[in-house]
């Protein structure tokens, strides 16, 4: 009878192991964890603690106002006074807030010195007079500080979320979009999935691989704010998406749908999104040559040239809008040296690398040397990778070369795009205002990722052990959980509420 | 045979890996989970030369003292070993715990840390805190203690009687100024989810 139980037991066991190695299963348990991540960070993350996070949430106030505004207003410029939330014409709500909870966003948030004041049990000590509602829920400082002129998508789709919670306090508001983000970063995970698998990655290298990129600290954080960057990384990877289905099947209106779609949203979203544009350029002109080298067709010919003085007037008056080419050649190329010069900053290219990985400033051992671990296994990866493109033969475990290639175009374009706008800022200013920081270069983090293990592949084939791949991912997988457990619990919360 | 007990033992290899790292991660995390009231406020500094003193009152208002924190200038040039610290009676004269200053964990700028055994029945009592300084070059600076008001620049910090509430008192903090779906049951639904579910996913990633 016990040993029948038993049996039933392993039996069950064993279904149980049978159910958890299938990989709809596990790509739901990344998603689901990516969410639950979210929110365990969004919520140990105090309000308007992200990156411009109260300028976002402002443009949806505004947004959300009545069209009629039958309110008084007044002029009021910028001040040095105060912390970066009271400093700029926001809300009276969200500056009363942020008065009440004191930990917000900006220099405050370095003066380390004026932490939060915590009491007993579960509510603030002003919660109460914030969940009231008495303070104006719209903006009467002119000039409002609204983002992108308030005319992008995201904010247009936060002032949707933020009309519908009016009646509701300033916290739920605020966290219910936050929640938004998110959910939208759930969605791009399952998207790097779709691409990774689409390349020619097993199931299993396809699932380490997303949740190695699910894991990373900063893109983790990232996330979890209340920015346009997390609807703008979404419409790069469906164009990624769209890109790599086409290289794979060739073009077909599913694709085309799917890239020019993703442009046009991401253009929506933020200018950055028109590097997109030049991309799908390139893409469509080397397909259609490709497919015109087989055999040639003269429609296809005449498509072609037509194709390309299209997309050469729209990247002629794109060009010209966003950057500085005015005047003669010298003057351009002497601004563009002046640019290159004041890059040319071993700091500067610390300082992207070190936002990117989100190493947080406190100078224990990790903060100190994460750089330069992460530095030398890319280096590692970089000789593997310049093997792999010019290998005759690829590892049967490894996706295409066609696929690596357009990633490496892709980093390398919105690399160019960023640089490119950092240029025309400096050409006004004459200082360096983006200061680039590793954020901006998270659309392309999957691509990033894939690449550095796709190198490590390489040389783990050169070294002929067998699954050595499987390890390799392995290993990155458990490095990277614990970089972001470390960030949570040893840095996260011991900054803001210890 | 050989090649299934290779693939085998590295596997184990890397949840070893794992759990030590976690071990070490909650560990650290455990060890930092004490709680302050109040600010620090840094209005002037004054000089201590070798072999000086300095002290300051306070009150404890919580049970189970365990740290007090203070604000020290010099920078990285500052030997915080130099710096001795004693908790003493609120006449300054009985000496209860004495010990050196350490930089905090999370190496903020000028705050510094004495550390001692937790002092039980603290809750409403008056302390002295008295810095010394004694380095060991002839010709070290002086240190620079900031201070507020005559006091120098301090604040108390409590731990619980055990992890649990320790932990139950860091749940409270992230509650506040949340709004209901992010409180309490729901925080802690939300972040012990995670970490099971996480966990579960990376080993069966690593068997799989």
């Amino acid at each position: 009878m016990i040993l029948e139980v038993i049996i039933e037991h392993m039996k069950n066991f064993q279904q149980f192991k049978d159910f958890c190695k299938k990989s709809y299963f596990l790509l739901f348990l990344i998603l689901a964890i990516f969410f639950l991540k979210g929110l365990v960070l969004l919520t140990v993350i105090p309000i308007f603690n992200g990156y411009d996070e109260a300028r976002h949430y402002n443009t949806i106030q505004y947004l959300a106002e009545p069209k009629e505004k039958n309110w008084p207003t007044v002029e009021k410029g910028k001040t040095n006074e105060g912390d970066l939330v009271q400093r700029f014409n926001y809300s009276e709500e969200i500056k009363k807030t942020a008065e009440k909870i004191r930990r917000v966003g900006g220099e405050d948030k370095c003066n380390l010195y004026e932490t939060n004041l915590f009491d007993q049990g579960f509510y603030g000590r002003n919660e109460k007079e914030i969940n009231s509602r008495s303070w104006k829920q719209y903006n009467d400082e002119y000039p409002v500080n609204i983002a992108s002129s308030g005319k992008s998508l995201y904010h247009k789709l936060g002032a949707i979320i933020e009309k519908l919670l009016s009646e509701k306090s300033i916290l739920t508001r605020f966290y219910t979009l936050r929640i938004f983000s998110v959910l939208f970063g759930t969605t791009t995970i399952l998207i790097f999935y779709l691409i990774l698998k689409n390349i020619g990655f097993s199931k299993k290298h396809s699932l380490l691989l997303t949740a190695i990129i699910s894991f990373q600290p900063h893109f983790s954080f990232y996330y979890t704010y209340i920015n346009y960057d997390c609807l703008l990384i979404l419409f790069f990877s469906t164009f990624v998406l769209g890109a790599i289905l086409s290289l794979k099947n060739g073009i077909n209106w599913k694709n085309l749908t799917l890239m020019i779609a993703s442009i046009f949203f991401g253009i929506w979203i933020k200018g950055t999104a028109y590097i997109l544009l030049a991309v799908f350029v390139f893409l469509i002109s080397f397909l259609i040559y490709k497919k015109l080298s087989k055999k040639t067709n003269a429609r296809a010919v005449y498509w072609l040239y037509f194709f390309l003085t299209v997309s050469f007037f729209i990247i002629a008056i794109t060009l010209g809008k966003y950057l500085p080419l005015i005047g003669n050649f010298n003057e351009i190329a002497g601004s563009f040296f002046r640019y290159f010069m004041k890059n040319a900053d071993f700091g500067l290219i610390l300082l992207s690398s070190k936002t990117y990985w989100g190493t947080l400033p406190f100078g224990n051992w990790i903060s100190n040397n994460l750089i330069s671990i992460i530095w030398l296994i890319q280096f590692i990866s970089i000789i593997g990778l310049f093997i792999f493109i010019f290998s005759k033969k690829k590892p049967e475990f490894l996706p295409e070369k066609k696929y690596t290639i357009f990633f490496i175009l892709m980093i390398l374009a919105l690399q160019a795009g960023i640089r490119l706008a950092d240029w025309q800022y400096f050409a006004q200013d004459g200082k360096l205002e983006l200061q680039t920081p590793g954020r901006y270069f998270f659309p392309n983090i999957a691509l990033h990722i894939t690449l550095v293990f796709i190198g490590l592949g390489m040389i783990s084939k050169i070294l002929k052990k067998e699954n050595y791949f499987d390890f390799i991912l392995s290993s990155g997988l458990v490095l990277m959980f614990i970089l972001f457990m470390h960030n949570l619990f040893n840095l996260l919360l011991l900054d803001f509420y210890l | 045979m050989k090649i299934t007990r290779f693939k085998f033992s590295r596997k184990i290899f890397l949840l070893l890996i794992l759990a030590i790292f976690l071990l070490f991660i909650f560990l650290r995390f455990g060890k930092e989970l004490v709680f302050f009231e109040n600010s620090l406020q840094k209005n002037s500094s004054i000089k201590i030369s070798k072999g000086q003193e300095l002290s300051g009152k306070f009150e404890s208002t919580r049970a189970n003292l365990t740290q007090v924190e203070i604000l020290l200038g010099g920078g990285k040039k500052l030997n915080p070993k130099a710096v001795k610290a004693k908790l003493a009676d609120e006449n300054c004269s009985k000496i209860i715990r004495e010990g050196s200053v350490n930089p905090s964990y999370l190496k903020r700028k000028d705050i510094y840390e004495f550390r001692f055994s937790k002092i039980a029945d603290s809750k409403d009592k008056k302390y002295c805190l008295i810095l010394g300084y004694e380095p060991q070059k002839l010709d070290a600076k002086n240190l620079q203690a900031y201070t507020s008001g005559d006091q120098p620049t301090m604040r108390a910090v409590y731990t619980n009687n055990n992890t649990w509430q320790n932990i139950n008192e860091l749940n409270q903090r992230v509650s506040q100024y949340k709004p209901f779906f992010l409180k309490h049951y729901f925080l802690w639904t939300i972040f012990l989810s995670f970490i099971f579910f996480s966990i579960f996913l990376i080993i069966v990633l690593i068997l799989i």
